[in-house]
């Protein structure tokens, strides 16, 4: 349970990031809190000839309010997102609760988690269901995609082999527009382990009570993120039977893994159980705003 | 593949280590420096037992290279009690309400809830249980943990209001 050797690099801005990893054609990995990577590395399951640590990169680190987004960079660690995002991002700060546990929130990273995009993963999920968007920086320039277009299998984003994700934008749904309220909810062996089944939700509703807008995803049941079209939800009171129905017919585009912990059965009742209660909860917050 | 030279700032003092990239902090405290205390449980980040404080939070020392960890104040359980031995107030109330019985998981819970009251003044028991669910404890059934914790927190209050 040991890493491989290899060689360590702790760059100091992004530009020299960019540079080495466009210079170099070894495998480099980056890292910033390490919480997925170095398991991965211990197991060899990932064995590196580069470690190119950000960690010295304090721009990385801002968190950046605009009037459309809210932007955490790569180096923003879990912990302080979960403390500082309950108003500004509440489905974000709802899912980290469930990720890991208070050590590992400390160093691991939101960019960094997306970017590991494994299939049960919290962060991935809420990027997803938001519709946030990756920036990416590499030695050639930047880009911006989207998180769905970003997550593209289990462990396998975008990324090209010369890139590196900077930071992760949450785009904001205008409060005037209506309340907005959130849902999630997982079920794991302990709190904080990796995801049996992960739901979350966020809807708003206008001033006459129709629900504006919903956005519902579920983790674990598909490769990648299940992001189900919510276009009949609008325009709705999203009653109890609504929410029913909807999650009903969502079984067939589930093909849950089967492990010694649960099988696909299993995590499709439960998947359909959560994602109705995950969007419940949404509803009922979203109702209760002023 | 790298070796670096570095200096460890641990329990308040520097020390000079030659460390492979590869070298977990965790290793690097327990063969480089002799501090067994921080344990390998699974190496992995999900039992705890290698919990250390990195400038006061927790962290797990099993996913940390040494090598990124020079500019930071490193504590162990060996840098807990007083320069007499005089047990700190978390190590004492654990000795008082029995919060161990192999204590392997023990320095990790220790620091974790040093940690915790050294930024929560009256923890409620939820609190107390959600800082200590990411370490693992085969032996106890963590009641008796709590209750250690729940001691320490009265006698930090005594403490700062004395």
């Amino acid at each position: 349970m040991k890493a491989a050797p290899f060689d360590y690099l702790r760059p100091h801005s992004v530009d020299e990031v960019c540079a080495l990893l466009a210079q170099s054609d070894q495998d480099a990995r980056i890292i910033a809190g390490g919480q997925t990577l170095v398991p991965m590395m211990a197991m060899r399951i990932l064995t590196p000839d580069v470690v190119i640590d950000i960690n010295a990169i304090t721009e990385l680190s801002r968190i950046e309010q605009s009037s459309t987004h809210l932007k955490c960079g790569a180096l923003v660690r879990q912990a302080e997102a979960l403390d500082k995002l309950a108003t500004a991002v509440p489905l974000l700060s709802a899912a980290l609760a469930h990720v890991g546990h208070p050590a590992t929130r400390a160093r691991g990273t939101l960019v960094g988690s997306i970017c590991a995009a494994d299939p049960s993963a919290e962060t991935a999920l809420v990027a997803c269901v938001l519709d946030a968007d990756i920036e990416i920086a590499s030695a050639t320039g930047k880009r911006v995609v989207g998180a769905r277009e970003f997550v593209l299998g289990p462990l396998e984003t975008c990324l090209e082999d010369h890139e590196f994700a900077t930071a992760v934008r949450f785009p904001h749904w205008q409060r005037a527009a209506g309340g907005i309220g959130v849902g999630f909810e997982e079920m794991a062996v302990r709190h904080g382990d990796f995801a049996l089944v992960a739901c979350a939700a966020q809807v708003q509703f206008d001033r006459a009570g129709k629900c504006a807008r919903a956005s519902l995803g579920i983790a674990n049941v598909t490769t990648t993120p299940l992001l189900p079209d919510t276009t009949r939800l609008l325009g709705s009171t999203l009653t109890d039977v609504m929410i029913d129905e909807f999650c009903a017919e969502l079984a067939p585009l589930m093909s849950p893994p089967s492990d010694h912990v649960a099988d696909a059965d299993y995590r499709r009742r439960i998947a359909l159980g959560l994602s109705a209660r995950a969007l419940t909860n949404a509803r009922d917050k979203a109702l209760a705003q002023p | 593949m790298s070796e670096h030279n570095i200096t460890l700032n641990v329990n308040g003092a520097p020390h000079d280590v030659s460390v492979a990239a590869r070298q977990t902090l965790l290793d690097c405290l327990r063969d480089e420096l002799g501090l067994k205390g921080a344990h390998a449980g699974c190496e992995q980040g999900v039992c705890g037992a290698c919990t250390v404080l990195l400038d006061g939070v927790p962290v797990r020392s099993c996913l940390l290279f040494a090598v990124m960890t020079e500019s930071h104040h490193i504590r162990t359980i060996e840098g807990e009690a007083g320069a007499d031995g005089a047990l700190s107030i978390v190590q004492d109330a654990f000795w008082e309400r029995h919060g161990l019985q192999c204590g392997y998981c023990t320095p990790a819970m220790i620091l974790t809830a040093t940690a915790l009251l050294e930024r929560t003044e009256q923890p409620t028991d939820a609190q107390i249980r959600d800082a200590l669910s990411g370490n693992l404890c085969r032996c106890t059934g963590y009641q008796q943990i709590v209750e250690a914790v729940q001691l320490a927190a009265e006698r930090y209050r005594e403490d700062t209001h004395a």
